[in-house]
């Protein structure tokens, strides 16, 4: 994770995986939930109390399925609590490469799609 | 040399050079289609491998035979669309930007639809709807992929292109700069009318008067 004056960077192939995986962390190694959990939620609870916005890089890895993105980038919203205005505020999802852009689309998608877990009470 | 012959050999010359530019747009057009069948019958592959996993549930009690054969397929679902990927990007040369847009929002709806839910996980139901999903986006992006290589395939449009990439101008990828530009060209091209209008007006009344 880099992080200057301006934004944290996460680029996945470096600090995380080249090789994503699954959804849960009980589906193998790199799972979503794990990429989530370990690096993007921290990044994002830092980014809330300082307002510096966290950038998300796609490209290097070979390829995401799209349930790790679902469960990295909609788990967002539906397990963390984040919301979406917060999410378009703080977190920027990068595909330099043309190769990632149907990524990035899905990442957006997932966000814009994921709906806040209900509240029992 | 006889001024007649001369022109005969002029003409046999231009003739063959027509010939041979005809016959490389005419091979570089063919090899395109080629990559679009291609793209086209994995598209319908994925959907067919894809229908099939969906359509078998992982559950704790299957047999160690299937739990095998689902992760056979896992691989090669993932690698196929990885295939296409690539595939993608060979295409997507040929593709008008809206197009091109267009053909990501497809693809990335087809990997959603095959590789989305609980694709991969140890334990999951069989889900139809899924796999049923699957052929809808496979149907929507086939169509598009040939509908979009008609309209770009063109030799004009290839020339264009060619010019473009020679330019020291890249036009803009992003929503935001490609407003930006067409706001530019709006202002240029207002300012050519005017001028060209107050030109016009400039010689007839030139005219008139000489007259």
């Amino acid at each position: 994770m880099e992080q200057d004056n301006m934004s944290t960077t996460i680029d996945i192939a470096r600090d995380f995986t080249r090789t994503p995986g699954g959804r849960y962390i009980s589906d193998g190694p790199f799972s979503g939930e794990l990429f989530r959990d370990r690096l993007l939620v921290p990044a994002l609870r830092k980014a809330r109390q300082n307002g510096q916005p966290v950038v998300v890089i796609l490209d290097g890895t070979r390829g995401y399925l799209s349930s790790f993105l679902e469960e990295a980038f909609g788990g967002l919203v539906r397990e963390c609590g984040f919301t979406r205005q917060e999410l378009n505020r703080l977190l920027e999802v990068k595909a330099i490469d043309e190769f990632y852009a149907p990524y990035k689309l899905l990442a957006k998608r997932y966000i814009s799609d994921a709906r806040e877990r209900a509240i029992a009470i | 040399m006889n001024p007649a012959l001369q022109g005969i050999l002029l003409t046999a010359v231009l003739g063959a050079a027509a010939a041979y530019l005809h016959q490389l747009w005419k091979y570089s057009k063919d090899a395109y289609h080629a990559r679009v069948d291609e793209a086209c019958e994995l598209i319908l592959e994925i959907a067919d491998r894809g229908a099939e996993y969906w359509s078998v549930g992982r559950l704790p009690d299957i047999s160690f035979t299937k739990r095998e054969r689902l992760k056979l397929a896992e691989v090669q679902i993932t690698g196929r669309i990885a295939q296409l990927q690539f595939l993608r990007l060979m295409l997507q040369s040929r593709f008008s930007l809206f197009d091109r847009d267009r053909f990501n929002e497809l693809i990335a709806t087809f990997q959603d639809a095959s590789t989305g839910g609980d694709f991969a996980s140890n334990a999951r139901d069989a889900d139809l709807q899924r796999a049923n999903g699957i052929y809808v986006a496979a149907a929507d992006l086939t169509a598009h992929v040939r509908d979009a290589a008609g309209r770009g395939n063109r030799l004009w449009l290839i020339i264009f292109r060619e010019v473009e990439r020679w330019l020291p101008y890249r036009r803009p990828v992003t929503r935001a700069g490609r407003i930006e530009e067409l706001l530019w060209l709006s202002f240029f091209l207002g300012l050519f009318a005017t001028g060209s209008f107050l030109v016009i007006r400039a010689l007839s009344n030139w005219l008139e008067a000489a007259l």
